[in-house]
């Protein structure tokens, strides 16, 4: 580590969130960017607090989303009423556990590690922790890259819900769980979004 | 290093963001909530049998209404029941109560009710019924429905047996036949000696059921059998199959109000109807026993039993028998001072089906109610008792050759009602005949005159003869049993007393000498006479037809004085008298008639029903003088419509031979046929032919001295064919009418003679075309006369066509007239004008023909014979325009 990493913010330079230009920090709080006229902050915000609000709003659906039902299927008559968990568990006691083990990693597995991974990150800038910095920025990178994946539920759910409509014999229904597993994943979304990942590593060092 | 001051930002103390979990606590809080509140109750229900409860599909049901869902089905653990878990509505949840039963309902199809239905295509469903007591999640199911269904209401009664018998859950409790409520369940009663049966009445009928209400157990078919035959006692089919319970309230005169049944009362089941006791005990003298058994002998009312025989003893001096009667307790209107009883005995006959019954259960008293005081001490009569009133109508004796079917109470008929009834009948002194003695009620009894007629309707009679089938029938009723009908031609008629004689006739045709009789003086219908040769299919009451509506009918028919014909009477009714006329014209119905030729089929039908049994019709042709028919009229009749509606004139016409000649060969004037050959004969000397034909309507004219016959048979050959027509048709006889005098024999020609009358002119053209010796000549597309011949003009210029013109249409010609080829079909092109296509005739286009037209202009001369003509190869389109008015010869 002969060679200590050096932040441009350090050095009197900001750079656009939008065409990555390269500005001199002004004496100004408020700098536009000469090119495509956005406001240039050094960092983003309020980042972490948004974060964490998105990021706790989160937590709080997740629950009502995992024990309510997420859709109900009525073939024939009968009614069957899922959570995910319960639906995921069906599939893989009807044999088809490739699929349940898609499904548990889109919808169970990836949101919460997002979360989780997400809350570690913030805490780790929070109280300013100071190791495996890099490990952070990977995390943080894999968790905005893989947010999307977790909307896989609701886009199987929006399938079936306009392909199987047969009246009496098969039809589907969402239930509330739907769109508080939609807000989840959305929040998450968001949160990472909002969070500027200069932060992870602008206070160490010193 | 810049000296700038500090710009310094206060932050809020809390960001907006942090409303957002604020948010999301609350709409997550809320919608939980929301899911626990909807969230049922799960309870769990054992049942012995799951047979039909699927998970997530079997309801529960209360008062028709889902109120839950089975989630799960489990085995126990002992494997001896089936635990179900089901979630219950929460609304529900006060139900849901120590004793609240639950049993799974499966359709049950039974003779006496079909319940759960539903349940076929719904499959099977859970019921509820709340019950009371603390509450509880865990039930066992019951295994039949609980005896209070839903809190229905109604009276709860028991009624205690001494055997069940076939009572059974469900069966009906039957007041007057009609189920009023049923059986809820049944226990053994405490001591073990009887069954309790606890029984529901529903509330609408509970007043009903009183005190003294009896109950008797309806089940199955109680059969008593003995000498006399068997006593069959059922309640209604359901009962009798499903079993049932009966009751009966006497009337008590004495209504008090504390004779209110209350829930719970007891009441005992009784065996059956007699031993319930529920009936009016009667005594009836018989004069003999015969018949009669105790507890088997029905009294009867209209087919319905009311009572029974319950003990038979003799009166004291011994010569009478008492029957004690136990009545239904419905019967007490009946029994009157002026009622009448008496046994029936078995019968057999076809139309009384009771009877048949009778025959299996023996005897039973008939009664007849009469007026008067109740009363209860009856003398049976030894034979049923007349018709009402019966002794104020009249009686008269029919002496007979033979009874036939006529039997005791066969009806008097007259006009098909019954007036009265035959009341006896036996032997005359001597033994010849038969005296039926019949009873006509009064208020027909003027119907009776001394010229009436009576004969016996008995049966079906049928004579099947050359003239066909004739089936005559009284109703139905006398068909099967016989009776006595009768006319009474004048009602003017001297009036007859009692006990008159009068003959009996075997059937209507000997009692009214062929129908006439009835007819005679009828004053609706008016007589006319028709002589026919044959019979055929004609007979009494065929029905004469005018436009195919009947508006009479043969009513008589006989021999002429002469024997040769036969002379029909035939009764018109008065609304249509005056179709009669004496230019009125009769002929047979024959049915169908189906003329076919070239010109079309034309199918003839008279109506169905002649068409079955033949009939006349009758037409009126016109004339000028029409004049009311006279009763000395005798019409003829024809064998057709055609010839009777046709005016003919009968002519002979000789032939050389009759090759081509034959009955129904046309004769045909311009084409039109005006006659028909009718007959060929040879002449006396066996040297010619005569042909006999008539001349139809105005074509008798034609019947003159000069009127000139040949045949026109068809003619085949390259450049000649002609009268193809009759190559189909036939041949036909070509008329030429002349001008003399009236005649009516002529001689025939066998080939066309030279027509000297009409028009000869001559045209000539540049060449024949298409023109051949017969094709038609043409005006306004009208034929008007034929292409006689042709030939070269002498230089061989031309060709001369030499063309007849018929006399009435010389006229036609004058002068100027032009003439052009007629054949084929003349197509104009053009570029602005489109396509124009003209023809002549059909006939035209195929053969070949000549028309002309001729100028407008009326001051031209008129042709001579032989005036040579231009014939042009086309028309010219200002031809086509002339109209002119020319006066046709006539």
């Amino acid at each position: 580590m002969g060679n200590k990493p050096v932040s441009a913010l350090r050095q009197a330079y900001l750079c656009c969130r939008v065409c990555h230009k390269t500005l001199p920090q002004n004496a100004q709080e408020v700098v536009q960017c000469p090119r495509c006229h956005t406001q240039v902050y050094a960092r983003i915000p309020h980042s972490l607090a948004q974060s964490w609000a998105l990021l706790i709003s989160s937590f709080i659906l997740y629950i009502p989303a995992n024990v309510l039902p997420i859709m109900t299927l009525n073939k024939a008559g009968v009614m069957r009423t899922d959570t995910i968990i319960s639906g995921i568990i069906n599939l893989a006691n009807i044999g088809m556990q490739p699929i349940a083990l898609i499904v548990f990693i889109a919808s169970i597995l990836v949101p919460l590690l997002k979360m989780f991974g997400l809350a570690l990150i913030l805490l780790a800038v929070q109280f300013n922790w100071q190791r495996n910095v890099c490990l952070r920025t990977k995390m943080y990178r894999m968790i905005e890259y893989v947010g999307r994946w977790s909307m896989l539920d609701i886009f199987v759910i929006s399938i079936l819900l306009g392909i199987v409509k047969f009246d009496k014999v098969a039809s589907v229904d969402i239930e509330p769980a739907a769109l508080l597993f939609e807000s989840v994943v959305l929040l998450t979304m968001f949160a990472a979004l909002r969070f500027d990942s200069r932060l992870i590593w602008d206070d160490i060092n010193e | 290093m810049n000296k700038t001051k500090p710009v310094v930002i206060r932050k809020p103390w809390l960001s907006g963001i942090w409303l957002l979990p604020l948010l999301s606590a609350l709409i997550g809080g809320w919608v939980l909530y929301q899911s626990m509140i909807e969230k049922g109750i799960e309870i769990s229900i054992l049942f012995d049998n799951a047979a039909g409860i699927r998970e997530g599909k079997t309801p529960i049901i209360y008062k028709g209404v889902r109120i839950g869902v089975v989630r799960e089905v489990h085995i126990s653990k002992n494997l001896q029941q089936v635990n179900v878990i089901a979630e219950i509505q929460r609304a529900a949840k006060e139900g849901l109560r120590k004793t609240t039963g639950f049993w799974l309902v499966k359709p049950k199809v039974s003779l006496t009710e079909i319940t759960g239905l539903e349940t076929i295509v719904s499959g099977n469903y859970i019921r509820m019924n709340p019950g009371e007591g603390r509450s509880q999640r865990d039930f066992i199911a019951l295994e039949k429905p609980p005896v209070i269904d839903d809190y229905t209401q109604g009276l709860y009664i028991d009624i205690f047996a001494e055997h069940l018998g076939s009572v059974s859950r469900g069966s009906k409790i039957y007041f007057r036949e009609i189920p009023v409520g049923e059986v809820l369940d049944y226990e053994l009663a405490e001591t073990q000696s009887g069954v309790i049966i606890k029984v529901r009445i529903e509330q609408r009928y509970a007043h009903l059921v009183k005190h003294s209400s009896r109950f008797w157990n309806a089940s199955g078919l109680s059969i008593k059998a003995g000498l006399s035959g068997l006593s069959v006692h059922t309640e209604s089919l359901a009962a009798l199959i499903a079993g049932g319970i009966a009751f009966y309230t006497p009337d008590s005169k004495t209504k008090t109000t504390h004779d209110v049944v209350g829930n719970g009362t007891q009441f005992e089941l009784h065996k059956d109807f007699d031993s319930a006791k529920v009936g009016i005990a009667v005594k009836i003298n018989f004069a003999s026993a015969i018949g009669l058994e105790e507890g088997v002998t029905d009294v009867k009312y209209d087919a319905f039993k009311i009572g029974i025989v319950k003990k038979l003893s003799y009166t004291k001096n011994g010569t009478n028998v008492i029957a004690e009667v136990m009545f239904d307790p419905r019967a007490t209107s009946l029994l009157k001072t002026g009622t009448k009883f008496w046994l029936d005995k078995p019968k057999l006959s076809l139309t009384d089906f009771s009877g048949l019954k009778s025959l299996l259960q023996g005897s039973h008293i008939n009664m007849q109610v009469g007026h008067g005081e109740d009363s209860r001490e009856f003398v049976a009569l030894n034979k049923p008792p007349l018709m009402l009133a019966g002794e104020k109508g009249m009686h008269l004796l029919l002496k007979a050759e033979s009874l036939g079917s006529i039997e005791y109470a066969s009806p008097i008929l007259y006009k098909k009602i019954q007036v009265g009834q035959v009341h006896d009948f036996k032997l005359d002194k001597k033994g010849e005949h038969v005296l039926v003695d019949i009873y006509i009620s009064e208020r027909y009894a003027h119907l009776v005159a001394s010229n009436s007629r009576f004969w016996n309707t008995s049966g079906v009679h049928v004579n099947l003869g050359p003239s066909g089938l004739d089936i005559k029938t009284g109703t139905v009723d006398t068909i099967l049993t016989g009776g006595i009908e009768f006319i009474t031609p004048d009602l003017k008629h001297k009036k007859v007393k009692n006990g008159a004689v009068y003959h009996l006739y075997k059937d209507y045709d000997a009692a009214t000498e062929s129908g006439l009789i009835g007819y005679k003086q009828d004053k609706n219908t008016q007589l006319i006479r028709i002589t026919t040769e044959e019979l055929g299919s004609l007979a009494m009451g065929t029905k004469i037809y005018f436009k195919k509506i009947p508006v009479g009918k043969i009513v008589h028919y006989t021999l002429s004085d002469k024997r040769d014909e036969i002379i029909i009477s035939a009764a018109i009714s008065n609304k249509y008298q005056d179709l009669i006329t004496s230019k009125s014209r009769f002929w047979r119905n024959s049915g169908l008639q189906v003329k076919a030729d070239l010109s079309g089929v034309d199918v003839n039908m008279a109506s169905v029903h002649s068409l079955l049994n033949g009939g006349i019709s009758f037409a009126n042709i016109e004339s000028s003088v029409v004049t009311k028919q006279s009763d000395k009229q005798v019409y003829p009749l024809y064998q057709s419509q055609q010839q009777a509606l046709q005016q003919t004139e009968d002519i002979q016409i000789r032939f050389p031979l009759a090759q081509g000649i034959s009955k129904g060969t046309a004769i045909k004037y311009l084409g039109i046929k005006v006659g028909e050959v009718s007959r060929v004969e040879l002449t006396d000397n066996n040297q010619a032919i005569i042909a006999h034909a008539k001349l139809f309507d105005s074509a008798t004219e034609f019947a003159r001295q000069g009127t000139r016959f040949w045949l026109l048979a068809a003619q085949l050959g390259l450049f000649k064919n002609k009268h193809l027509d009759t190559l189909i048709k036939g041949n036909y006889l070509e008329i030429e009418p002349g001008h003399g005098q009236k005649q009516t024999h002529f001689v025939g020609e066998l080939n066309q003679p030279e027509i000297r009358n009409g028009l000869h002119i001559v045209l000539k053209s540049p060449s024949l075309g298409s023109i051949k010796v017969g094709n038609s000549v043409s005006y306004r597309q009208i034929n008007v006369g034929e292409v006689r011949s042709f030939q070269l003009s002498k230089n061989a210029q031309f060709v001369l066509i030499d063309i007849y013109i018929a006399e009435k249409y010389a006229a036609l010609i004058k002068n100027n007239t032009k003439f052009w080829h007629a054949s084929g079909v003349q197509v104009d092109f053009g570029l602005f004008s489109g396509a124009q296509v003209r023809t002549e005739s059909l006939e035209n286009i195929v053969l070949g023909g000549i028309a002309f037209a001729t100028p407008d202009s009326s001051a031209v001369e008129k042709e001579d014979n032989n005036q040579v003509f231009e014939l042009y190869s086309s028309v010219e389109s200002e031809w086509l325009e002339w109209s002119p008015k020319i006066a046709l010869a006539d």
